[in-house]
Parts: C-alpha cells; structure tokens; sequence
C-alpha cells in the first residue's frame, strides 16, 4: 500500500457527500429520523407528565393522619422524608378529605406491628401511592425500633449509611490510582450498564447497518453503471472506498445529530409544559443519574474513538462484500452478509449485558468487531479501565490494518469484475494472487 | 520518447488473455488496437492504465513508468456508463476534479466541450421566465437557468458525447478510446471524428480500437493487430498496405468479361451487372487485363487499382492466424 493509493480520496469523499445531501431520499431520511426523535420525547414527557399528574397534591395524597397505638415514638416527619413528593403528615386532625389517608399503627405484644391505611369512599388517592406510603410508614416504623432501643441519630446515621460494593481487576486498580480524581465516577451499578449497553449498541447496531448499506449500495451502483473504468483512470481503487466510507461516516454523523437535535429541542420545549423531573428520577433509579452523565461527556471522545473504529471495521468488510457484486439483484445478499456479522457482535453484547457477567463483558470489550459495541459502555459504568479501552482500541486498529491491507489487495481485482457474486473462497484466493 | 508498451503478458490460471504485446509510439498520431472480440485488446489497454495487475512488462510515457502522475491520460472505455440519477454537471466537475483540473477551470473546459459536442441544452437547460409586466410591454423574452439534466434523461448518444468529454476534459497528452464510435449515428460520427482530428492537430497521442476498419484507417499511422491475446501483424498502416501490394481492381464494363479475367488469371471476388471486384497479382496483371480488353474493343467505364484496406488486411490476417492455428 503506497501513499498514491490514496489519492483522490478527498474528491471522492466531497462528491458522495455532497450526493448524498442532494438525494431526496437521505434528505427525506435526515428530516424523518429528526421528527421520529422529536415525536418519541414528546411521548415520553406526556407520559412522564401524567405520571407526575397523577400524584400532584391537587389531586393525589396530600395529608396522612397519624394514629399510632404502639409505644413507639413514631415521628411524623420520618414518615414525609422517606415519601418521595411533598405530604403533610401529623397526629391530629379534624377533617378526613378525598386526598387524605388515615393511617393507624398498632402493636398485640410490642414486637409485631399492624399498619393499616383507610381511605375516604371517594378518595382519589392511587394503588401507587398506597404502596409508597406503606413503604415511607416501614421504614419510620424501624426507625422508630432502633430509637426505641437506644440508638441514637447519629449512631443510626453510621449504621444504616449505605454500602457500596465493587469489583474489579488490578489494571483496574492501577488506573484509578493514577487518576484518583475519577474514583469516585467509576461506583454504578449494574442496572445502569444493562440500560446504556441495550440503548448504546442500538444507535451502534442502527449506525453499522445503515451506513454499510449506503456503502454497498453506492459501490454496487457505480459497478452496475459501469462507471468503475473511467474512475480507475484517475483514482486508485483504495481511495475510491475510503472515500465512500468517510463521506457516510460523516453522514451517518448528521443523522445523529439529527436525531439529537430532535431529541434535544422537544425536551428544551417541552419542559416548558410539562414536568421532566419523573423522567430524570426513573433514569436516576437505574443509576444513570447526573454523575453518569457527567462522566459520559467526559468519556465522549473515548466513545466517540471507538464508534469511528468499529464504523471502518464494518464498513471496509461491508465495501469487500459490495465490490464482490456486480449486479443490483445482488445489494441484498451483500447487506445480509454484513448484517448477519453485525446482529451477532450486537447478540453477544446484549447476552454479556444480561448476564452481566464480568469476564464476558471484558472479552467482549476486548474482541474486535464486538468491542464497539461493548467497550465505551464498559468503559463508561467503569467496568474496564482505560488501559483496557486502550487495548480493545489497539485490537480493533490491528484488524482495521489488515482488513485494510485486504482490501488493498483484492479490490482493484473485485472493482473491474463483472459477473456472478464472488464467493468468500474465490475472494481468498484473489488475495493470494492465484485469480 | 513518447509511449512504449514492452512485452505485456497476462494470464488466468492457464489461459492466457495477452501474450507478449510490445509497441511503441515515438510521436503524436493515431496508433490503432485491432482484433477480433476476446483477443486481448481491453485487457491491453487496462494493463497499460494499470487497472490490471501484469504478469510482466513494462509501459512507460517519456521513459517513466506511465501513471496518471507521469502522463496525462484521458479514456474513453468500452464499458461506459454515468451515474444515472446524478446531475451531469455535478458528475463532469467531479470527474475533472479526479485529474486535477480546478473547480473553475473545469467549469469553463465543460462550457466549451458542451458547445462544441452540442450538449448545452443538456448541462445548462433554461426555460422562460414568468413574463413580467416589463417584458410584456416591451415584449422582451427572458430565460431562467436550470440544473443540468440527470444522464438517464439523455439518449445513448448524447451520453457517449457527455463520456468523451469527460475524456477531454483534463486536456490529456495521451487519449486512449476504445470504441469511441460504436453506437454513434452518421452525424454524431463525423461530429466525434472531427474532435479526434482536432486532436491529432493539437499534438495529442491517440491510441484507438475499433472494429470499425474504415474508421479507424482514417486516423491511425500504426497498428497492432491481436488475434486470441497474439500480435499477428504490427506495423506502419502505409507499410503494410504497401507490403501487399495494388492487389484490388475493380472493373466496370457493358458486357461480360469473364474469360478475359480467367486468362489473364485473375480471381473474382464479387460481380453485379458487368461491375467486378478482382483479386489480381500486382500491377502487372491488371495490366495485362486492361491491355486485353483494350484490345478487344471492350469499353472500359471504371478501372481502378489500388492496395487492400484495412478491413481486408485485418481478415486475411486473422484468418490466416487461425488456419495456422
């Protein structure tokens, strides 16, 4: 592979890109995608929002009457901390309304306790609220257990402080000795790895598929119109693919942003109208919360680097595949090939992810063609370290190179063939010289 | 200097596509590929523009190994074709671009070629404008200025005009057309014959294959002839045609003269009503045969003696290769 090969990469680039933004398909496709994204944020706050209708005090619990038998000292204001949205609750009260809960605690022999909760007849208080109220009345019930025994709040502050576990290998320790400042980013759960790993290797999954088909669509197209002759006179087969491949990463990368402006300007107008505090608190129970988020704009280039690794993977494999075609029939047969290796890189992932096994997780990170739909997201909830991403970035370079090499080495030949489809056996045997 | 093809070979497993081709072309002119279909002449031509990988030989433009770097090359291939749903606008800066050649530059090479090859309505359509107020009352017509058309609005002709300007565009020192006219009505022919005229006025080396024979022997000094991937003739036209000899006579008389041509031993190669095309031995035959008619009294209306074309060259030497064969 000389430097000359790649010469011309720029013009071919330029022009697919440009085409591409002229085509009133992909136009249509940039304006859909944008509008697809703007339509599913708006779905999601006007269902987040009658959720948060549902529980406001207008019309959901307000106030709970308090009437304790026991001879615990059960504070009204542990059982208002422990429920999740403002609620008045006290001992008295003389009025007993539709968003209101009477709620009696009573012990037999002063070990077992009965809670019991009544509404009015016409109450308007849900299932759902019930069921946060009995948990937000548990835990000042215990509360008032331990007091009962003694403990004071400060001592009940150390003990029932939460407990952070995590594993992790010694690279893993080493990393974050080194940049301790991160120490404290790498503690999320596995629920948030299973969301952002099942949301991420979609988007991955989504990109891989779409670009390789433009790719192979575009490389069959210019064989089919029997163009490739005249380009060969002044591009080199190499820089004729590669600057495909740039042309629809950066397209790919305006879907994307489409996608995300879509997403981005719904949510800036729609909280505007509704209230998107119960979308972050669902998120911020999986664990992907403000710290996460934090972290996944300070890992974006990270990410970014391995999404651009695993595009090229796919696409030089998707661009071999397509130049093995010569006919329009044959797009279909190409794309299946491409998407076959596709679905079970994103398969493997999504099994690692709901295993949760740690060393899967790890293989797939490291595993090229598997990892750039693994690693950022290992990386990200702090399962491998940098170092690890380093690697899995150094494997998938590797595999860039010979592929590319490849590539180099049968391309020229699959570019002027016309006929049937090469077969993968033939196309071995065309990089070994012998066709 | 100039071009020199040396001994290309290439072969497919154990069939061989080209055996051995070796040429040259010292200066500017027409140098003609000829064979019959699969005798090696694309191959040739895509070992030469290094589109194919040789088995061995060497091509080199001024003494350096030929490139699109070292020479400036343009080609009009076999298999053409355009993006059908592309502008051809769009597509014909592209394609100059590729080699080279400026935005600008390239903008106002296709504004000449466009005019030249009569494909403006094409690459710069217009249609009225809205008629506005002025032009009504002062009955002015105004157009409005189009995006060029897409090539699968074009007919076949107009594309081949659109592919040979792509050719030209970059103002290439060494043309290479591979059936350049195939496919070309009478009046776009004269039209594509007159542009490689200007051409070879201009300096330019053209290599040319066709089997279209008289085309090409009006441009080509030099040929090859290939015969299943074999040179069997290779030489300067004027040369060969002179190696052969006046060997052609065609006679037309008022009355049948056959037993003149069987005594004088000549061989009739076609006759319709008293108008015959002879094969005779050279000069001196012919006029043995004229002196005989003369003779005779017999009215001679047309004598004409002349060497063989290109055509009869080309099928008398291929089928000779193949008897040999």
């Amino acid at each position: 592979m000389k430097k000359s090969d790649l010469r011309g990469t720029k013009q071919v680039f330029s022009f697919t890109l440009v085409q591409y933004l002229k085509s009133r398909s992909t136009i249509t496709m940039l304006v859909t995608m944008f509008l697809v994204s703007a339509i599913c944020m708006v779905s999601l706050f006007m269902s987040a929002g009658s959720i948060t209708e549902d529980i406001t005090p207008e019309n959901g619990l307000s106030r709970v009457l308090l009437t304790n038998n026991t001879s615990l000292d059960i504070k009204p204001e542990d059982i208002a901390s422990s429920y999740p949205s403002p609620l008045d609750v006290s001992y008295e009260g003389d009025t007993f309304m539709e968003d209101e809960a009477l709620v009696t605690i009573s012990s037999a022999d002063g070990q077992n306790f009965d809670i019991k909760i009544s509404l009015s007849s016409d109450s308007i208080v849900t299932d759902y609220e019930v069921s946060r109220l009995t948990s937000a009345i548990d835990s000042a019930v215990t509360l008032a257990r331990y007091r009962a025994s003694g403990i004071t709040d400060e001592q009940l502050s150390v003990a029932l402080s939460h407990i952070y576990i995590s594993d992790g290998d010694i690279s893993d320790y080493l990393n974050t000795q080194s940049s301790s400042s991160t120490d404290e980013l790498l503690d999320i759960d596995n629920g948030a790895f299973f969301i952002l790993s099942y949301a991420y290797s979609i988007i991955v999954l989504i990109l891989v598929m779409f670009s390789t088909s433009f790719i192979i669509q575009s490389i069959v197209e210019e064989k089919a119109s029997k163009l490739v002759e005249l380009l060969m006179v002044s591009v080199k087969p190499l820089a004729l693919i590669l600057g495909k491949i740039l042309a629809t990463m950066v397209f790919m990368a305006a879907a994307l942003l489409a996608l995300g402006a879509g997403m981005g300007l719904t949510t800036a107008v729609m909280s505007n109208f509704v209230d998107t505090s119960s979308v972050t608190s669902t998120l911020a129970s999986s664990g992907i919360d403000l710290t996460l988020s934090l972290r996944l704009i300070l890992t974006l280039p990270a990410v970014l680097i391995s999404v651009v690794l695993g595009y090229l993977t796919f696409s030089l494999i998707g661009g071999v595949l397509g130049a093995c075609c010569s006919k329009l029939e044959d797009i279909g047969a190409a794309t299946g090939g491409v998407t076959f290796i596709t679905l079970i890189c994103y398969l493997l992932t999504t099994v690692g992810s709901t295993a949760g096994s740690r060393g899967f997780v790890i293989f797939c990170s490291l595993c090229p063609f598997v990892s750039v739909f693994s690693a950022p997201v290992a990386y990200l909830t702090g399962i491998i370290g940098f170092g690890m991403l380093c690697l899995s970035w150094l494997l998938q370079a590797v595999v860039i190179i010979l592929v590319t090499m490849f590539c180099a080495r049968v391309y020229g030949t699959l570019i002027i063939h016309r006929g049937n489809r090469i077969k993968l056996k033939a196309l071995f045997a065309i990089a070994r010289g012998k066709e | 200097m100039g071009l020199t093809v040396s001994h290309l070979s290439k072969k497919y497993g154990n069939k061989t596509v080209l055996d051995d081709l070796s040429f040259d072309m010292r200066g500017p002119g027409v140098y003609a590929l000829l064979g019959t279909n699969g005798a090696g002449k694309t191959t040739a031509i895509r070992m030469m523009l290094g589109m194919l990988s040789r088995d061995s030989g060497e091509v080199t433009w001024n003494g350096a190994p030929l490139d699109t770097a070292t020479c400036n090359v343009g080609y009009l291939a076999e298999e053409r074709g355009l993006y059908p749903k592309y502008n051809l606008m769009d597509q014909l800066v592209y394609f100059a671009q590729l080699r080279g050649v400026s935005r600008a530059e390239a903008k106002r090479r296709i504004r000449y070629w466009s005019s030249r090859l009569e494909v403006d309505e094409y690459l710069y359509p217009t249609k009225p404008a809205r008629r506005s107020a002025l032009s009504k009352s002062t009955g002015a017509s105004a157009t409005v200025a189009l995006p060029s058309k897409k090539a699968d609005q074009l007919s076949k002709g107009n594309q081949q005009k659109i592919q040979l300007m792509t050719a030209l565009l970059p103002d290439p020192e060494l043309i290479i057309l591979d059936e350049p006219m195939s496919g070309l009505d009478p009046v776009n022919t004269d039209l594509f014959k007159a542009i490689i005229r200007e051409e070879i006025a201009k300096g330019k080396y053209l290599i040319m294959s066709s089997h279209q024979m008289a085309t090409v022997e009006e441009f080509c000094t030099d040929l090859t002839i290939l015969n299943r991937s074999k040179t069997v003739l290779q030489g300067h036209l004027n040369d060969i045609k002179r190696g052969y000899g006046r060997i052609n006579l065609s006679l037309k008389v008022e009355q049948d003269i056959t037993p003149f041509i069987e005594q004088a031993g000549a061989s009739i190669l076609t006759e319709k009503e008293f108008e015959y095309q002879l094969r005779v031995s050279g000069e001196s035959q012919a006029n043995e045969l004229l002196g005989a008619l003369i003779a005779a009294s017999v009215p001679v209306i047309r004598f004409d003696l002349r060497e063989p074309s290109l055509h009869e060259i080309f099928v008398e030497t291929v089928g000779a290769a193949n008897e040999k064969e």
